[in-house]
């Protein structure tokens, strides 16, 4: 109100030189915040989801279970799923004491199973990843719309990214999934759905927004080589999660030993590298809410 | 209506009127800056968003734009940023901050502008600002466009309007309750008592006064109002003073006509008429009471010769002197008349025989010593007839006859003498 102005320069004449706000000091992850596993842990097995061959899950995430081991002063012992479900599977009948899950098959695990989230990664400087739809560069092919009737290439019947929401979408845009393409496969991982639509074995894939830098990585396949035609909603990344009933001072232990990794600490950096990760936060369940009404709305949930 | 009510409803409308205005003069005005405000805020974000996102789409970095877009998305906080995307220069969209947006293209004709546009572009719809900035590294590499909400600002500009207008509800309501009180003492009563005294002045009371009280003017005209009723009272004494002298001088008139009318104009003895109605009276009044009245008829002897020898004037004189001494000789009770020419009579109440001719015995010396004869060149006496009620005569008229022959006897038996009329003679 402008006839307030006299008064509140009136009220600035009494207003003190420096004011300040300083936030509340927030937890940092910290070395000295990590402990051994309780003495009654003699082992650690962790489950991962066959998204790569058995062999480059397992080069790829040995430094991370090396660091593991030798943060929690006990065995790692890494054990690679047939497939996306079963990982909960695992978890559910003790097969395993840790998961590396993709934020659906956590959902779909969560459900028949009681976990508790530790950590959630941090790739491409986000906690959350795209969706891309995407054909070959020189395809005729443009918008969504002209895939009707098209070969296509999903990742698992279990991948978020590479299933779930290309699925939603089409619902969303009035299609059936069930009847929209000519054919589906599902390819495995998302490195072999991009080498499909190169090949040309399909005509169009789903992957999430990281995996062409990755194909550039690790294969030297220019990005250019795709084209996207169309972008699905954010999700949070792969996550790791236990048991709700593992022995507390365990999982604590599990979560401080990930939290310290940084992509810009030289001491964690090669930890992590191979993954191609930049680190991880507090995972929290109802993060991954989005992705459950997603599966809702895609018909996909069970 | 009372001026009180008048006062108390023209002027709080008249504020309440302006106050309104103010409340959307105001809310406007609020508006507005809080526009300039969002447009200027606005425009350093896209700018700060233009760089990232033009190296991203410069490195046909895809996933990092998207990432940008989402997080700048993510951390606008408080609702403004409705929706944010990174156009080409044929408008199809890079990124959305809906990825259902993706791949389409904004053809609308200020996406057009902007993308044509050399600098920040707007525009403003009734809930919207849109905004559109250059997204440059080194070169233009694409646009930056997102629309933002104007509900905030649309919300506070009402909230100023209502505070506003609740601002001058109360302070009409205020303004109404101290004019209603404050025009009562100020103006209402000052008035109220003066109208009382100009109804009290009205109504004669002249003496009454108003007392000054209330603002500079109702003091002046009280004291006017004052200033009036004390010359009408005093114009009212005033006439009632003439008023009582008139009339004053006219009851004087009306004693000297009246004694006009019963005296006789040269010797100021009673006149003929005055004495037949005090003897009728009388005769009624001793008959009454039991009391016997005399008459005396007095006669001047030999007045024509003083006439004849002195003149008439000097005739009058010697009448007006008898007139002086018989009088004298009466008491207060007694009524003395010139009768008629050189004729007088006494009719004296309650007087017996003998004392009736004591008195007009005294008469009679009384003239014989007083009146010399140098002056008059002849020796001066009376003769007077003495008769008596009801001895003498049962009604006026016979107590008159009878004094009359009493005198005429006493004229016959060689004058200067009293006669007493003889009873029953």
């Amino acid at each position: 109100m402008r006839i307030a102005l006299p008064l509140v320069l009136a009220l600035a004449a009494c207003r003190p030189e420096v004011e300040e706000h300083l936030a509340p000091a927030r937890p940092v992850p910290s070395f000295e915040a990590m402990h051994r596993a309780p003495a009654s842990v003699t082992r650690l097995r962790v489950g991962l989801m066959p998204y790569m061959d058995a062999f480059d899950l397992q080069r790829t995430h040995q430094p991370l279970m090396d660091w593991l081991s030798n943060s929690l002063g006990v065995p790692v012992e890494l054990k690679v799923a047939s497939s996306y479900d079963q990982v909960g599977d695992w978890l559910g009948d003790g097969t395993i004491d840790v998961a590396e899950l993709s934020p659906y098959p956590y959902v779909r695990a969560a459900k028949r199973y009681a976990l508790k989230p530790l950590v959630t990664a941090i790739a491409d400087g986000s906690d959350t990843a795209s969706g891309y739809l995407f054909v070959r560069a020189d395809s005729p092919i443009r918008t969504l719309e002209e895939l009707k009737g098209k070969s296509f290439g999903f990742v698992d019947e279990a991948s978020t990214t590479g299933h779930l929401q290309p699925v939603k979408l089409l619902k969303d845009r009035g299609y059936d999934p069930a009847t929209f393409f000519g054919s589906t496969q599902y390819l495995g991982n998302h490195a072999q759905v991009l080498l499909a639509v190169l090949s040309g074995k399909v005509e169009g894939g789903a992957t999430y927004q990281g995996s062409m830098a990755a194909l550039k990585r690790n294969k030297g396949i220019d990005p250019l080589e795709f084209r996207i035609i169309a972008k699905t909603p954010r999700t949070p990344r792969d996550l790791y999660c236990v048991r709700a009933d593992l022995d507390p001072e365990l999982m604590e232990a599990i979560r401080s030993a990930l939290l310290v990794l940084s992509s810009r600490d030289p001491r964690t950096r090669d930890v992590i590298a191979p993954l191609s990760i930049n680190g991880f936060y507090p995972a929290e369940d109802r993060a991954y809410d989005a992705v459950r009404a997603a599966a809702a709305a895609a018909g996909l949930e069970r | 209506m009372g001026i009180r009510v008048q006062l108390g409803i023209l002027i709080p409308l008249v504020v309440a009127a302006g106050l309104v205005t103010m409340a959307f003069v105001a809310a406007e005005q609020q508006r507005i800056d809080a526009q300039d405000d969002l447009l200027h805020r606005g425009t350093e974000v896209l700018e700060a968003v233009g760089v990232p996102a033009a190296v991203a789409v410069a490195q046909n970095d895809v996933a990092g734009l998207d990432t940008l877009i989402a997080h700048v998305t993510a951390a606008s906080g408080r609702g403004e940023l409705r929706e944010l995307m990174v156009l080409d220069e044929t408008g199809r969209v890079l990124a959305h901050s809906d990825p259902e947006r993706f791949n389409t293209v904004c053809a609308d004709a200020f996406c057009k502008a902007a993308i044509r546009g050399n600098g920040t572009s707007w525009r403003r719809t009734p809930d919207a600002l849109w905004l559109g900035v250059p997204a440059q590294s080194g070169i233009r590499w694409a646009t930056v466009v997102a629309q933002f909400s104007l509900d905030q600002v649309n919300a506070s500009a009402r909230r100023t309007r209502v505070q506003w207008l609740a601002f001058a509800f109360g302070l009409v309501l205020l303004m109404a309750l101290g004019l209603f009180l404050g025009v009562d003492r100020v103006v209402v009563q000052p008035v109220r008592a003066l109208q009382a005294a100009v109804r009290r002045m009205g109504e004669g009371s002249l003496n009454a006064r108003a007392s000054p009280a209330g603002g500079r003017e109702l003091s002046e005209l009280a004291r006017n109002v004052n200033a009036m009723a004390e010359a009408l009272q005093h114009e009212r004494n005033h006439l009632e003073q003439a008023v009582a002298e008139r009339t004053r001088e006219l009851q004087e008139a009306n004693a000297r006509l009246e004694r006009m009318a019963v005296t006789d104009g040269l010797t100021g003895a009673y006149n003929h008429r005055r004495f037949q109605e005090g003897l009728a009276a009388e005769v009624l009044r001793s008959e009454r009471n039991g009391y016997p009245c005399a008459v005396l008829m007095v006669d001047v002897d030999l007045f024509k010769r003083v006439n004849d020898s002195l003149g008439h004037p000097r005739g009058d004189e010697l009448l007006r002197q008898l007139a002086a001494v018989l009088a004298s000789t009466l008491r207060q009770t007694d009524l003395f008349a010139r009768y008629g020419g050189e004729e007088f009579a006494a009719l004296l109440p309650e007087t017996s025989r003998a004392e009736a001719a004591q008195v007009a015995e005294r008469m009679r010396a009384a003239v014989e010593a007083q009146l010399t004869d140098a002056e008059w060149r002849q020796k001066i006496t009376v003769s007077i007839g003495v008769s008596v009620y009801p001895d003498d005569g049962k009604t006026p008229e016979q107590v008159l006859v009878s004094a009359d022959q009493a005198l005429y006897l006493a004229k016959h038996q060689g004058r200067n003498r009293v006669v007493i009329a003889r009873a029953a003679a």
